[in-house]
């Protein structure tokens, strides 16, 4: 069952104009916090150091409850009418009903179809490859996507971040930002040409700041209603005009569309449970509001800039197997490793991401935003690879074996979260004319496969 | 008598501690009353209690809403000494003035809101315009609030050449001297701060501080 959900449209519009009004910092510090704290009490929702993939069915379904009552106490707040957009218990039951429980990205024999998964499931899961936000040059750009793009276990591209357009800054709300849009629609097109991938999705324009270069650029000669149209909200529960014109024009074009929801751990939701609350309502929100269909996160450590610390991958992981349990969302997630391109650190927090997520339930997962993702041209797409290989690989695995797996990663890998490991820019640990790895960087990529394979990670084992 | 006043001003650190404003209003006025200067009030109680609630917030013993609630309360105190510096025709000595914002189009703002919270614990005027803030709106509010300082936060790499707009802006109407400036945020590095010609530049909150403090004793 693909889109059948997006006739509320109007509806979505005509609920942002008239709302209950609420001012924006009451609605993060006198609705969004207290209820949160308020839930997590009553559904006795509780952080365990000594599990973090949890195999505790109850607690994960007392959570999808949680997440439920948040969504239709709470709803989302649209900062451009300071109005709550709300919706009734009974109306998001319904409208998870009729999400999409699958999805095709992209055209013909380049396309892949994402399915709903349950925890510990054997579906195949879908692999982003990509550098969601990581500024990198122009001369860069395509080198860098194709390195992606010829990845074969690689199914769908994530653009990185163009930093000028034809040597000028990208300027948000301005000419410049549409000019931006469509240089970036050029030049995926020439990296989809060198690949002989030519209908391969590509996560499209997702860091336009206003809606003028999704808009722009998501139009005739530009990227195709089979890419993935990204549309944000705004941490904590909160949507604006810019963004709900990016969900009208999708909707339009009949295009694909990704949502996603970043909270932050230690902001308005709080620490592990406050975000594994957020996690599992947002989605819900999402898809009555966005109509999106996939449901995307990658929640943020706003000291470490990375997602791979023991509260945030046990959030991540009791939020997916709440939704993955309940509903047929097709759960997205992204790994923001603090590790960098040429780290071993980056190798093992994205293992133990892909693991605690992948048995969770998700659908797709994407590679990487590595060195947090803010770093420019800190890129390399052995990280994709890495999440890719082992996510087909773990596909199946027992909830326990995994929690293992991830404990003793984390042994290995938190005691450097702390000390900034970004390593090294795409130019360094790539040869940027034939597009391949350093023999270097590929060295250690193989030295800590092997250390994951003796682990019990059944690495290669699994070709799917 | 100081053995009231000990306590009192104990129990007002605790009510900043805990973001409880109120309490935090009645105390400060009895610590008044009991014949508390207000600047020791600043430098004893609120700049140390603040300074550890923002160390909390870095160790996250508390969390970002305990955070603001605490910023809230300090906030409430410095307006009530404030007032009663007037009344008694002193002035209130902050260590300057600071206007900060997050750039236009631009809304990431939980760092500039951290930035605020610990430059005002240390004792700053602080002047937060909140995100999506236009070069005109700096202006303007540099002007009203007679600021020493200029921040601007700018996390994207879309919205960093508003940083020099605003810049600009200040040259055009000949008030660049008249201001120092300081940016941060993940789109931001010492060499665009240079490449800009920003005063300063801070990769977080805790450094701010120290920026703040240095720039305005050159
Ligand atoms: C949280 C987050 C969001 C939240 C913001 C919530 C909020 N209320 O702030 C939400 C989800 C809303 C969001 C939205 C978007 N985001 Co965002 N976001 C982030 C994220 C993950 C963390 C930022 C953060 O809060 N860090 C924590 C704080 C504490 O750190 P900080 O801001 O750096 O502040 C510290 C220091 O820098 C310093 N500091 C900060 N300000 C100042 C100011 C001065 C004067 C000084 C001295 C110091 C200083 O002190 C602070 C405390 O120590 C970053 C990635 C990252 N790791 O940085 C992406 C990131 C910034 N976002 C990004 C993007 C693209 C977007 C969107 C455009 C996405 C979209 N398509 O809609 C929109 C922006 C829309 C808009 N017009 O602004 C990109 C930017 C890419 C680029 N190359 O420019 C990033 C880098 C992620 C990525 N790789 O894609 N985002």
């Amino acid at each position: 069952m693909r889109m059948r959900h997006r006739a509320r449209l109007v509806d979505v519009l005509n609920r942002a104009e008239t709302g209950p009004i609420i001012e924006e910092s009451d609605f993060e510090r006198r609705l969004v916090t207290p209820t949160i704290n308020r839930l997590i009490k009553q559904y006795d929702i509780k952080f365990d150091h000594k599990t973090i993939v949890p195999s505790d069915d109850d607690l994960a379904d007392r959570l999808f409850q949680a997440g439920l009552d948040f969504a239709s106490e709470v709803g989302l707040f649209c900062q451009s009418t300071s109005r709550r957009i709300v919706w009734s218990r009974q109306e998001l039951v319904d409208g998870l009903r009729y999400c999409p429980s699958e999805a095709i990205l992209g055209i013909g024999n380049d396309s892949v179809t994402v399915h709903a998964r349950r925890p510990e499931d054997t579906i195949r899961v879908t692999v982003v490859g990509g550098a969601y936000g990581v500024p990198v040059p122009e001369h860069l750009f395509v080198p860098v996507m194709y390195s992606y793009a010829r990845e074969p276990v690689v199914d769908v591209l994530e653009n990185a971040t163009l930093e000028t357009v034809y040597g000028h800054p990208i300027k948000a709300d301005s000419p410049w930002e549409v000019l931006g849009g469509w240089r970036e629609a050029e030049l995926s097109f020439q990296v989809l040409n060198r690949a002989n991938r030519l209908g391969m999705c590509i996560g499209c324009v997702e860091t336009s700041p206003t809606a003028l270069g999704e808009i722009s650029a998501s139009s005739w000669g530009g990227f195709r209603p089979s890419d993935w149209h990204h549309v944000a909200t705004i941490s904590e529960f909160k949507t604006n005009y810019d963004l709900l014109e990016k969900v009208v024009h999708t909707a339009r074009i009949g295009g694909a569309m990704e949502t996603y929801y970043n909270p932050i751990f230690g902001g308005y939701v709080g620490g592990a449970e406050g975000v594994a609350l957020a996690l599992t309502a947002a989605p819900i929100l999402l898809n009555q509001v966005n109509m999106a269909h996939t449901f995307g996160t990658r929640p943020d450590h706003p000291f470490l800039n990375c997602d791979t610390t023991p509260e945030i991958l046990w959030a991540l992981s009791l939020a997916f197997q709440a939704l993955s349990r309940n509903t047929n969302i097709l759960i997205s997630s992204l790994a923001g490793p603090a590790g960098g391109p040429g780290t071993k650190t980056m190798l093992y927090e994205l293992a133990a991401y892909t693991i605690a997520t992948t048995v969770s339930g998700q659908s797709m997962i994407e590679a990487s935003m590595s060195a947090g993702g803010r770093i420019p041209r800190h890129i390399s797409r052995l990280d994709a690879r890495l999440c890719g290989e082992i996510a087909h690989s773990v596909s199946g695995m027992k909830r326990e074996q995994a929690n293992e797996l991830v404990q003793h990663l984390l042994n290995i890998y938190q005691p450097d979260l702390k000390t900034n490991p970004i390593g090294r820019p795409f130019e360094e640990v790539y040869d940027v004319d034939n597009v391949e790895p350093t023999s270097e960087w590929q060295g250690i990529y193989d030295d800590v496969c092997s250390e994951l394979v003796h682990m019990g990670v059944p690495l290669g084992c699994n070709i799917r | 008598m100081s053995n009231t006043v000990d306590q009192t001003l104990d129990e007002l650190k605790q009510a900043l501690t805990d973001g409880d404003s109120n309490k935090t209003a009645t105390l400060t006025r009895k610590s008044l009353d009991l014949g508390v200067e207000p600047l020791a009030l600043i430098q004893n109680v609120i700049v140390p209690t603040l300074t550890q609630v923002g160390q909390d917030f870095q160790d996250f013993v508390i969390f970002l809403p305990e955070l603001m609630a605490s910023g809230d309360a300090a906030e409430k105190a410095t307006a009530i000494l404030e007032e009663a510096l007037a009344s008694s025709g002193q002035q209130m000595t902050s260590l300057g003035t600071v206007v900060i914002g997050t750039v236009e189009n631009d809304v990431h703002d939980i760092g500039k809101n951290i930035v605020s919270t610990l430059v005002r614990a240390h004792g700053f005027k602080v002047v937060d315009l909140g995100r999506d803030v236009a070069p005109s709106v700096f202006l303007e509010a540099a002007q009203k609030e007679k600021a020493d300082i200029v921040a601007m936060s700018s996390l994207m790499t879309t919205t960093r050449p508003s940083i020099l707009s605003t810049i600009n802006l200040f040259k055009e109407v000949e008030l660049r001297n008249d201001y120092k400036f300081i940016i941060g945020g993940g789109s931001v590095t010492q060499v665009y701060a240079d490449e800009v010609g920003a005063d300063g530049f801070a990769p977080d909150a805790a450094a701010a501080v120290e920026v703040c403090k240095a720039i305005l004793k050159k």
